[in-house]
């Protein structure tokens, strides 16, 4: 979860740029709610059931140290309208976007507009 | 007719400091990885550690040329083991592989039965739509 703490640090540069982080993980929607008290600035959605997870296809090939199923790590920038701007997926999940390489394809993106 | 055995030494002499610089030097980066990735959570590929872990063996091998005894192989053999095992962390285990899924640039976020916010509200793929833009980040839980 470090990376949602590095993006919460960032939520006025966010916010600036009308611009909101939606965190989805599988994690049981209580687990949901003490992160979202963690980083009151973020959304965060309980995919319990893997429906958004499944549905962009970002389930594995990795599990948690329970053993349980997990996501690769990937961000989606989707417009206002619902459109795909941008897929970003590490090369490896020891890695992480940096708040500001995410801010700067906000950019180009608003830039592009 | 009499036959005499190549004596294994004790662990000091000849070597005994690369020996010890070898090791150090192999979890040394592995320490820095530790200290960077959990304690300031700077998450990145740590291709240090497996190279100082390389050159650590090689100096323990060297140290085994200098003088043979019974720590140094051990010590090879575990800071061996510690080197291959960081080499396949790195360039096989934590590789993802290309995403090939369906979100596709300039193209709808795929359709979804609802899953729940923090506060249970239900969010569906029109919650995607709205007056801001979504950085949508799939992360790996709680734990």
């Amino acid at each position: 979860m470090v990376e949602l703490g590095q993006l919460e640090s960032h939520h006025q540069d966010f916010a600036a740029r009308d611009t909101r982080i939606v965190a989805v993980s599988l994690d049981a929607q209580e687990d949901a709610t003490r992160t979202a008290k963690k980083f009151p600035h973020l959304l965060i959605v309980s995919d319990e059931q893997g429906s958004i997870s499944g549905a962009a296809e970002v389930i594995g090939p990795h599990h948690g140290p329970d053993g349980k199923e997990t996501v690769s790590p990937t961000t989606i920038l989707i417009d206002r309208r619902g459109q795909v701007r941008w897929v970003f997926r590490p090369e490896r999940f020891i890695e992480r976007l940096k708040p500001e390489e995410v801010l700067s394809r906000v950019d180009e993106y608003l830039a592009r507009k | 007719m009499r036959t005499t055995t190549p004596p294994i030494a004790s662990g000091k002499g000849p070597g005994r400091r690369l020996l010890v610089l070898g090791i150090v030097i192999a979890l040394f980066g592995l320490g820095v990885y530790v200290v960077l990735a959990i304690g300031t959570g700077f998450l990145h590929t740590p291709w240090y550690m497996p190279v100082l872990a390389t050159i650590g063996t090689c100096l323990i091998v060297i140290s085994i040329v200098r003088r043979l005894t019974i720590w140094r192989i051990v010590a090879v053999l575990i800071i061996g083991l510690l080197t291959a095992g960081e080499w396949w962390w790195l360039l096989d285990f934590s590789r993802l592989p290309a995403y090939a899924g369906p979100v596709s640039v300039d193209q709808p976020f795929p359709e979804f039965s609802p899953a729940s916010l923090a506060d249970g509200t239900p969010f569906t793929r029109d919650s995607l739509i709205g007056e801001k833009d979504t950085v949508l980040v799939f992360f790996r839980g709680f734990w």
